[in-house]
């Protein structure tokens, strides 16, 4: 109508002539009046907060401000924050809920809070909505938060939020579905076992200091905040938001998931649905409305329904840790066969990747690395131990059947350690499971892979058989189980495969090195995925060219190393001579003629023919022998091992 | 000059107006639910809107005559009388991004403007009928 129509034109002219940055819908804005222009609604969030006049007097002194002060925040925060930060897309994932629509209620508190909560819940856990299985969190009750937390009849009362996380921490909530929110004054009324499906906070805090709330964003999650609502605010429909005229008619709660400093604006998330502003959301300047006066932070979680609450291992990739877990069982992209190689640094790699499934199938008749990771959700720090089985593949799968069939780790542990600092880390143990699976009579069979997690508040014991009927519904109702079908195959499989011990007791330089003689179209590899030695001791498959040639490294191994190296050797096209050997040796460099022990050095040159490493000017050129294990090749399948010296070299003292 | 004065309950009374008289509307409104008192109709040879204004609701807990967050309070709208006649006032609750679809109330008033400054008719009645 007319009114609307004039109104409506005087604040578009009013915004091109104020240079505002935000645009302003159809609307149908009543004028205001005078009065109102003046007026601020107090209000009282609680002991010791300020009014919404003071809110706003604290953002507006904030807008010159370089480097606010403010109340520490617990734990720390990172000490430089992004220039802008969205929770909505962090490297494409999107770790906030949908929109909602509080309705004609005025609980507003309880869906900012609701927000922020669900979102610190994603961001805590590393599960973005958009992730698989990132459905199986929740959205939370905004009802149960109101109606129960505030009371049945607070809908033209309001809330404060240092109330609702009081409720919050106390109580808890209970997601939607057991309390669908519906606007209108009513009773608390939960579902019958809203007990179980409580997700608390441990506490909360405000943070006062803009630097605090951006650094908070930008590693924590959203937060909560609250600000004047002024009537120009109604007719927002994109831009960065800043009040220009109208009445403040009131204070609104909502969450803040982003900043950008380039525009100078706080994102934040409305809870009018989707057809306001944009898309729900809208941007709101620095400094305005109080906004940023102070907001209201979630400092940790005591509890997250529905998940676990310690280590655990995947059993498919949607899972993320929910009790039940979602079927299948058996296909856990945590039990990761990755080859007859090691990976160079496999925490960071299979960090990396945990959104993906890397593992590979197993190569028959050699050894294969196995890699496992976990996931914390305890709420801290937490170690474990992973152990790892091998069974046939069976219908039931009784724990008797891959109980005694543990794998050791490549050093031969029983286990494998992990350690997490918080909730949310992924783990990956340094050491990998090295497993040569005995053959199988029937090619299209498969072995079962079982991994364990066992930590001092969930032990895991392996169950009796009788007390499992059903493998995969233990599996899938056991966080701390995994399982993983894999298929043998063919891959380059060495003629002969066997695995030296490598001893070093304090840090030495070393040229480990496979010496082969009259193995000339031969190919050869030998690997060690144990963490220390730098570079690895890896040589990949080489092919040997020449009667009498040596192919290796140069490694710094550190002290206390213990760890087997697999050499692997592939016959060639030609018959293997008589008499051919390969030896896997470990030479002690040492520099220039001088040295005490050059009267027994060998010329690394002349035995290096093809070194994996470039020389350089500090390569040195002699080495003494420590070392030596030999296998005398014969044209079969198998080896020979010699009357050598014992595969674990004595090192000499370092050389001064 | 008389003032009358009406509220959610009134809805679909008639009142009586002299010329140039002042009819005000209080409705509860929550602002920061995103929901609105607009104009839906309104006569207007015979009646003009002077201005809206929000007065927000009673104090909760210690703090009285203060509100919390999300908390609501009373719209006060202020008409004028200026001509001689029968005037329809209809008033609704909406979302005004949304549109009609989103009106959750409506009340509307009939007002009888004549030119007798004296007149003491401030009984609300219903429709033209009378009650």
């Amino acid at each position: 109508m007319a009114l609307d129509s004039a109104f409506l034109a005087n604040l578009q002219a009013e915004l091109k002539a104020t240079g505002a940055k935000w645009t302003v819908g159809q609307t149908s804005l009543f004028q205001m009046s005078e009065a109102e222009l003046k007026r601020r609604l107090g209000y009282v969030p609680g002991p010791g907060e300020p009014t919404l006049a003071e809110r706003e007097a604290t953002s507006a002194s904030r807008k010159k401000e370089t480097s606010p002060p403010g109340a520490p925040a617990p734990g720390p925060l990172p000490g430089t924050t992004p220039p802008a930060w969205n929770w909505r897309n962090v490297g494409g994932r999107n770790f906030i809920s949908s929109i909602k629509d509080q309705g004609s209620c005025g609980s507003c508190v309880a869906f900012g809070t609701a927000a922020a909560l669900e979102g610190d819940v994603r961001v805590a856990t590393n599960v973005a909505l958009s992730d698989p299985g990132g459905g199986a969190l929740p959205d939370l009750s905004e009802a149960q938060l109101f109606y129960c937390g505030a009371g049945a009849n607070q809908c033209s009362v309001g809330w404060y939020p240092s109330a609702a996380l009081n409720y919050a921490r106390d109580t808890g909530v209970v997601p939607d579905s057991c309390f669908p929110y519906s606007a209108g004054n009513q009773p608390c009324n939960l579902c019958s076992n809203w007990q179980n499906l409580l997700t608390r906070i441990s506490a909360w805090h405000y943070i006062n200091s803009v630097a605090d709330m951006k650094a908070y964003l930008s590693s924590r999650g959203p937060l909560i905040t609250a600000f004047t609502v002024y009537r120009d605010f109604f007719g927002y429909s994109g831009g960065v938001y800043s009040h220009q005229s109208g009445e403040a008619v009131g204070g609104h709660c909502v969450a803040c998931v982003g900043y950008d400093d380039s525009i100078q604006a706080w994102l934040c998330k409305n809870s009018w649905g989707s057809g306001w502003g944009e898309g729900g959301y809208f941007w709101i300047a620095y400094g305005q409305c109080g906004i940023d006066a102070y907001m209201w932070a979630v400092d940790g979680l005591a509890r997250i329904y529905p998940l676990y609450d310690d280590i655990f291992m995947r059993d498919n990739l949607a899972d993320i840790g929910q009790v039940p877990s979602p079927p299948p069982a058996y296909y856990s992209p945590d039990i990761i066969p990755y080859g007859d190689l090691p990976v160079g640094d496999p925490v960071a790699f299979f960090k990396s990747n945990y959104g993906q499934d890397v593992g590979k199938d197993i190569y028959k008749g050699q050894y294969n690395y196995i890699y496992t990771r976990a996931k914390n959700l305890a709420f801290g720090p937490k170690a474990g131990k992973v152990y790892l089985y091998f069974s046939r593949a069976s219908l039931l799968l009784w724990p008797s059947l891959w109980s005694a069939n543990a794998i050791q780790t490549e050093q031969g542990g029983a286990s494998a350690a992990v350690s997490a600092q918080g909730l949310g880390e992924v783990v990956v143990p340094d050491s990998a499971f090295l497993w040569q699976p005995p053959p199988l009579s029937d090619p299209h069979d498969h072995y079962c892979l079982v991994s364990r997690v066992e930590t001092d508040t969930h032990p895991n014991p392996i169950p009796p058989d009788g007390s499992i009927t059903d493998f995969a519904q233990y599996v899938m109702c056991n966080p701390a189980v995994g399982w993983r079908n894999v298929r043998l195959v063919e891959h380059d499989t060495p003629s002969l495969q066997f695995r030296v011990d490598l001893v070093v007791n304090e840090a030495v330089k070393l040229y480990i090195g496979l010496a082969a003689t009259d193995l000339d179209g031969c190919s050869v590899q030998f690997a060690c995925g144990v963490k220390g030695p730098n570079p690895p001791l890896v040589l990949d498959k080489t092919l040997v060219s020449g009667p009498n040639v040596i192919y290796g490294i140069f490694s710094d191994v550190p002290a206390k190393f213990s760890a087997p190296i697999t050499v692997s050797y592939w016959k060639g096209s030609q018959p293997v001579n008589p008499g051919a050997t390969l030896k896997l040796v470990a030479f002690y460099p040492i520099e220039g003629e001088t040295h005490p022990l050059a009267a027994y050095a060998t010329d690394l040159e002349a035995l290096q023919p093809t070194a994996t490493a470039a020389p350089d000017s500090t390569t040195p050129t002699k080495a003494i022998l420590v070392g030596e294990f030999i296998l005398k090749i014969v044209d079969s399948k198998a080896g020979s091992v010699s009357d050598a010296p014992p595969g674990k070299p004595d090192l000499p003292p370092k050389a001064k | 000059m008389r003032t009358r004065s009406a509220g959610r309950s009134d809805d679909g009374k008639t009142f009586a107006l002299s010329l140039g008289g002042d009819f005000v509307v209080e409705l509860d409104e929550n602002p920061t639910t995103g929901y609105l008192w607009a104009i839906d109709s309104m006569d207007m040879d015979r009646l003009g809107f002077v201005r809206s204004s929000f007065r927000p609701g009673a104090g909760v807990g210690s703090h009285p005559g203060a509100v919390a967050i999300g908390g609501g309070g009373q719209r006060v709208l202020l008409f004028q009388a200026k001509a001689i006649g029968e005037a329809h006032l209809g008033l609704k609750l909406l979302r005004e991004w949304v549109g009609a679809a989103s009106v959750i109330d409506r009340c509307a008033f009939r007002l009888r403007i004549t030119e007798d400054r004296t007149a003491r008719d401030d009984t609300p009645r219903r429709d033209e009928h009378g009650t």
